[in-house]
């Protein structure tokens, strides 16, 4: 695979405070290359570096095998790019915004042409409503036509899925998987939703304070065979005193804010849960704890349960 | 770049605020023109009364040069407020939407989009100055007519052939737009500072009065900087309407009493813009986008 982004020893520093602290990584063609770390870890201030948003204090950064310092328009006219909210021309309208970004990204399409991108995101029957008139949603959509519209081969989406609905969530999941697979195009994607993250990523790297905290392939960093279970039930206490005496009672468990977490092969959930019920515990919920999000934690040094959201933020 | 200018007018022209100076500019003309109108005899008779008793004056003295003459120096005083809210926004605005950061990450150079930015600002200033020649000069014209133009200082009274008159206004209103052009820079160059085009607009305009107010002021220590203000200058497009007389205190078609101090103000203002100019590249090329 040949590499479509390198940096090296990147850094950032705002006055006395380091955003990015000497951060190299790889991105290779076709990958969905996903950005994961808190919030101030300095996801948002990279991909900003990437988009020459900002400018590095040190470090070099090459896309397509250029320098993004000397080669910045040529590298950003294959670049397509959704950065934290998709704010665009309120006053204008869905196709008048998306004719304004293709003819700055030197492309002049025609009306059919608008028509088509506004249509892959679901806006072409609103295509002459001034954006003012949008929900969130509709917003980003027209920010991922508008990411698109010039056909780039690169495309770097900071939060994606902020204020999409589920279905919206879904789309976009399905929408990045599309470009990677079936356009060959390579996406960077940064996300506060780690589940999100684990379904579309082929590659990762997670950030924490800045600096790289481990880069690699998604499977070979999870261990998919693996998972935690949070197991919420009306008698806490009883069920636990089961699982010790019974035949899963060597596994890893611990109890943490009433909720019993148990790690175990996936193929064992179902005869598990299973005898729990035998054994007369009244089960609340069962969920598989997302394995991205525990590896984070385990990575990141916080690995302390805080909360009971599937989908947890950092 | 033609194309970078194109795609920053119709951006411009697409928001509610930009009307607001072209409206503010019709209204305010028109009730100047209707109160002259109505008026505008009594006014002028008034103005006139220690004029006629020397001399006697024939023919139209309330006519729409002069009335354009009175329209100038009244509105040119407040322009620039209506200026500010455009070119004040040109910047500050994309970063208040958050619509910058997307410019940016466009395959086009920073010095590129700022001077699109700016030339698109400028013309912008150009149309409603063009707006108000229309309004304050031709319709006046064609209400009120036309003839010799009369002008009233306190020392003097210039008298103006109708035939020498035209080419005058045209030079004031280019001069003008120098003027207005210089006002729009700063108010461009404030806006990379910003991320909402109030400060920009507030600044500029303080900036406006201040200088202004250092004007009026004829004390030394002002004097020596007084030179350099570009608010020193704005208002040498009178200096089109002073006139060289001959021997027998004849007009000489087509003089301007003063002309190379009209041409130093022009100069000094075009020097104002090509410096807004460049530094708001210079800023603009080094400025993180946060927003």
């Amino acid at each position: 695979m040949d590499p479509v982004i390198e940096v090296e020893h990147l850094s950032k520093r705002f006055s006395d405070f380091t955003a990015v602290d000497d951060l190299s990584f790889t991105v290779n063609q076709g990958d969905v290359y996903g950005f994961l770390g808190q919030n101030g870890a300095g996801k948002s201030t990279t991909i900003r570096m990437l988009l020459t948003l900002i400018a590095p204090t040190a470090g070099s950064i090459r896309i397509f095998g250029k320098e993004l310092q000397l080669r910045r328009n040529e590298i950003l006219a294959k670049t397509g790019a959704v950065i934290e909210r998709p704010d665009l021309y309120k006053y204008l309208s869905a196709k008048e915004n998306l004719a304004v970004f293709a003819r700055l990204s030197g492309i002049k399409p025609t009306n059919k042409a608008l028509m088509l991108t506004l249509d892959e995101v679901g806006l072409a029957d609103r295509a002459d409503s001034k954006v003012r008139t949008f929900s969130q949603g509709m917003k980003q959509r027209l920010g991922i036509a508008v990411a698109l519209v010039h056909d780039p081969t690169l495309i770097i989406l900071d939060e994606p899925t902020n204020g999409l609905d589920p279905q919206g969530i879904a789309d976009m999941r399905k929408l990045i998987i599309s470009l990677s697979r079936d356009q060959g195009k390579t996406v960077v994607v940064s996300s506060h939703l780690l589940s999100e993250m684990e379904q579309v990523a082929s590659r990762m790297i997670i950030i924490d304070k800045g600096r790289k905290m481990v880069e690699g392939e998604v499977k070979e960093l999870l261990d998919p065979s693996h998972v935690m279970l949070d197991i919420e039930t009306l008698d806490q206490q009883a069920s636990m005193t089961w699982i010790k005496g019974s035949r899963w009672g060597d596994l890893p468990c611990q109890v943490h804010q009433g909720i019993i977490q148990l790690k175990l092969d996936r193929q064992d959930i179902s005869a598990f849960s299973r005898e729990l019920v035998n054994a007369g515990a009244d089960i609340v919920a069962i969920n598989p704890r997302n394995s991205l999000e525990e590896y984070f934690l385990k990575i990141t040094g916080r690995d302390q349960y805080a909360g009971a959201d599937q989908d947890r933020a950092f | 770049m033609l194309e970078l200018i194109r795609i920053e007018l119709f951006k411009i022209f697409r928001k509610p605020r930009t009307f607001i100076a072209f409206l503010a500019i019709t209204a305010i003309v028109g009730l100047i023109q209707m109160g002259f109108y109505v008026d505008g005899e009594s006014y002028i008779n008034f103005g006139m009364q220690a004029l006629v008793d020397s001399f006697d004056v024939n023919g139209k003295v309330l006519n729409g040069y002069l009335l354009a003459y009175i329209i100038l120096q009244t509105l040119l005083v407040h322009v620039p407020l209506l200026i500010a809210l455009v070119s004040g926004d040109m910047i500050s605005g994309e970063a208040n939407m958050g619509t910058l950061r997307l410019l940016i990450t466009k395959p086009v150079s920073r010095a590129k989009l700022i001077s699109a930015k700016f030339l698109a600002s400028s013309l912008y200033t150009l149309l409603l100055l063009i707006w108000m020649a229309i309004w304050a000069l031709l319709i006046s014209m064609l209400v009120f007519g036309t003839d010799d133009m009369i002008i009233m200082k306190s020392e003097v009274v210039t008298q103006i052939l109708e035939r020498d008159v035209m080419w005058r206004y045209f030079a004031a209103f280019g001069f003008a737009a120098l003027a207005m052009v210089t006002v729009s820079s700063l108010a461009f160059f404030l806006s990379i500072f910003a991320e909402n085009s109030i400060g920009p607009i507030i600044a500029c305009m303080s900036i406006v009065i201040v200088f202004t107010i250092l004007n009026t002021l004829n004390l030394p220590i002002f004097n020596t900087v007084k030179p350099y203000l570009f608010t020193s200058h704005m208002l040498g497009w009178k200096g089109f309407f002073d006139v060289k007389v001959n021997g027998d205190n004849e007009q000489i078609i087509g003089s301007v009493e003063n002309l190379g101090a009209v041409m130093r103000s022009a100069a000094i203002l075009f020097f104002h813009i090509v410096g807004f100019w460049i530094a708001s590249i210079v800023v603009f090329k080094k400025k993180d986008i946060m927003s």
